[in-house]
């Protein structure tokens, strides 16, 4: 094997790749689309919600009307989303006529009608009629305000001072702090732990699955406009398989390292501080691995699409495995070292994931990374193997995909 | 010298469904300082017998050798496949400069030969332009150039002047002799046999996955129709009264004119004597097969065989 054909090979395929006015937006853009679409849901509900919504109660209780219109309309709370209410009072024994209230709606004259029923302090419900029913803010504050009116009446029934009320139902605060393995200790909480854990997780999907793709697109590419068979008549298919793994893995390291040094930014702006940034070399080190382990089965699955849609289907169906990992997680943040997260770190197409995840949450034990890592590398090692098979054939096969059948004969033969 | 001795590759059975067998037994020589045509229908062997040469496909037997030595390293070559193929986001020099770097690991040296070539083929204001803005022409110049940059020992050629206008033709012809001239031997794949006749020093036809002419263009001509006469007759009426006896085959080609083969050479002056009878007869001349009849000839013989 010639080591300076892998090295021109992939530093072809990066530097080629790198300097695309596509890679170059994905690097910045994708962190920013990310923190976007975290943050947009929250600007949007706080400033576009600010619509005046007319409000019907109707109120058989004769006790809770008043005092949920006064809340409603008067509320804090409401500041940036004002409802205005109107109130109807009905004897406790007078049925409704719903049709009446709901023509009312149709003819826009209101957004919604509330029925407080006279059962209010004893079952503790009430009924909400409108177009829309999927408004969770508005449902947020008419629940706060109806229980605030429910407690406040069963305080004045049961003669008990609000402040005493506060003193007994006021919540306990804990105040967490997390033990190293190595003795030493430092603040910390749940939300912190798994937004470091969701963090790495997106890391190493993202690298993988957008290194992958350009590496199938990149193999369909060098196919269609038949440059393979220049390239195979100066290096051998392993060089070439080898140096385009290589190449497009550095890519994905560089997109990596971007987005962590945006992440870091965004922590020290935020005051977000997590142990994950002592582990980032083992963070990165299972992405690289992950990378490679997912890699290795595409370049041979992949060198066998003919056409665009072919490859966005190999491609779709491997990155499915990368997403597997999600299903664990609320198990593995329950128990980092139970027997779900030990199991699943062995098995390689879950190891990078798995371990990463592990390591934000509470650091392994270093035995279990170091196995990790060697089962890894051995997958890695069989994956590059068989697909060395059928990417020396895959290659140059136009026109007709090979099926399933052919690849397992390809790969079960002795050449 | 190149020798290929006797290359086999049949694609796999179970794989393909039905047995393909791409060659069988395919030898040939070329020399240094020569161009070698490999000619033959579509399907025929051409290109899986380049690509075993080149080290893409491997021979399921067989040997490849220059001078003697089996080990052949893929820096001597250079190839010019029939499907064009460059980077079309990338440029010209990048093209250029990543493809003579595979093959040769001295930059000053690829990039020396890369501006020689541009000069040459006039295109060097192209240099830093996208291969996707380049006429289809200019693309094959710069695919022509990303083979022979490295300074290969042997030149492989697939149909390279597919696409040209002739004036680019009658240039990469001339470049082909010149580098012939220099030394290097060059297998030019062609279905253009004119061309073949024209440039190449000998000719290999593959025809089903066997060589089925191999030699010389005045080997092969020797070899097909070469007692063939060409006689020219003054008065029409003798000719249509022309005839010879069974050893001889006469074929009427104009009003004034027939073609008479003979079986071999020692019936020539008994063939003399005959046609003495003819007092209109103004001229004979031995006729000359040209490489199209030849492949035409055995093309259609092996069909009806």
């Amino acid at each position: 094997m010639n080591i300076n054909h892998i090295f021109q090979i992939a530093k072809w395929e990066f530097v080629q790749k790198a300097k695309t006015k596509a890679f170059i937006f994905s690097l910045v853009l994708t962190p920013i689309i990310m923190s976007l679409f975290n943050i947009l849901p929250m600007i949007l509900m706080n400033t576009i919600t600010k619509e005046t919504k007319k409000v019907l109660i109707v109120d058989q209780t004769h006790f809770a009307g008043n005092a949920l219109s006064m809340l409603l309309d008067f509320n804090k709370e409401t500041e940036k989303h004002t409802i205005k209410t109107t109130l109807e009072h009905i004897s406790p024994n007078t049925s409704i006529n719903i049709k009446s209230y709901t023509d009312l709606i149709i003819q826009d004259r209101y957004d919604a009608f509330i029925i407080l029923p006279s059962s209010l302090l004893q079952k503790r419900e009430y009924d909400y009629y409108s177009l829309n029913i999927s408004n969770i803010s508005d449902f947020e504050v008419l629940e706060k305000s109806i229980e605030k009116v429910i407690t406040d009446t069963l305080l004045s029934l049961h003669k008990i001072s609000k402040s005493t009320f506060q003193d007994i139902s006021s919540k306990v605060k804990v105040h967490t702090t997390k033990i190293k393995t190595n003795g030493d200790i430092s603040k910390g909480d749940t939300l912190t732990e798994f937004i470091g854990m969701y963090g790495s997780l997106l890391i190493i999907i993202m690298m993988v699955t957008f290194s992958g793709q350009l590496l199938v697109r990149s193999l369909l590419d060098e196919k269609s406009n038949r440059i393979i068979e220049i390239l195979l008549s100066s290096v051998s298919s392993i060089e070439l398989m080898y140096g385009k793994l290589i190449g497009l893995g550095c890519l994905g390291l560089l997109q990596g390292i971007t987005w962590l040094v945006f992440g870091l930014i965004a922590s020290v702006i935020s005051g977000f501080q997590s142990d994950i940034f002592a582990h980032i070399p083992f963070i990165f080190m299972y992405a690289i691995l992950g990378y490679f382990y997912y890699a290795s089965i595409l370049i041979g699955i992949g060198s066998t699409a003919t056409t665009e849609q072919e490859a966005q289907n190999i491609t779709g169906f491997i990155m499915m495995f990368t997403i597997i990992p999600f299903l664990f997680m609320m198990v593995i943040m329950d128990n980092p070292s139970g027997t779900v997260a030990i199991v699943c770190s062995y098995i390689p197409f879950l190891t990078p994931s798995i371990m990463s995840a592990r390591i934000a949450i509470q650091f392994p034990n270093i035995i279990e990374v170091i196995i990790s890592t060697i089962t890894l590398i051995l997958s890695i090692s069989i994956n590059v193997m068989i697909s060395a098979k059928i990417f020396s054939i895959g290659i140059l096969t136009y026109g007709k995909r090979l099926t399933f059948k052919e690849i397992w004969i390809i790969v079960r033969s002795k050449g | 010298m190149l020798r290929v001795q006797k290359l086999c590759k049949t694609f796999n059975t179970s794989l393909f469904q039905k047995s393909v067998v791409a060659a069988e037994n395919i030898s040939f020589d070329i020399e240094f300082g020569s161009i070698c045509g490999i000619v033959g229908q579509n399907g025929a062997g051409k290109t899986t017998t380049i690509r075993m040469i080149l080290g893409i496909l491997l021979p399921d037997s067989g040997s490849i050798s220059i001078d003697g030595i089996e080990h052949i390293d893929k820096t001597i070559f250079g190839y010019l496949p029939e499907e064009r193929g460059l980077y079309k986001k990338s440029t010209v020099w990048e093209n250029l400069i990543y493809l003579g770097s595979l093959k040769l690991k001295d930059k000053s040296i690829i990039k020396r030969q890369i501006n020689y070539w541009l000069e040459r083929f006039d295109i060097k204001e192209y240099k830093n332009r996208e291969i996707a803005e380049l006429s289809k022409g200019n693309q094959q110049k710069i695919q022509f150039i990303a083979s022979i940059v490295h300074n290969p020992k042997i030149l492989i050629v697939d149909e390279p002047f597919s696409g040209l206008d002739p004036l680019n033709q009658v240039l990469f012809k001339d470049i082909l002799i010149e580098l012939k001239k220099t030394g290097l031997a060059i297998i030019f794949c062609t279905h253009q046999l004119q061309t073949a006749e024209e440039i190449c020093d000998s000719i290999v036809m593959i025809h089903q996955g066997k060589v089925s002419l191999n030699g010389t263009i005045e080997e092969i001509r020797h070899q097909y129709h070469s007692y063939s006469y060409n006689i020219v007759f003054d008065d029409n009426n003798e000719l249509q009264d022309f005839t010879l006896d069974r050893t001889c085959e006469i074929h009427h080609i104009s009003t004034n004119k027939v073609r008479v083969s003979i079986t071999d050479k020692t019936k020539f002056t008994e063939l003399l004597q005959k046609l003495s009878h003819y007092q209109s007869i103004v001229s004979i001349e031995k006729f000359v097969p040209s490489l199209l009849s030849i492949y035409t000839d055995i093309i259609s013989s092996k069909h009806i065989n």
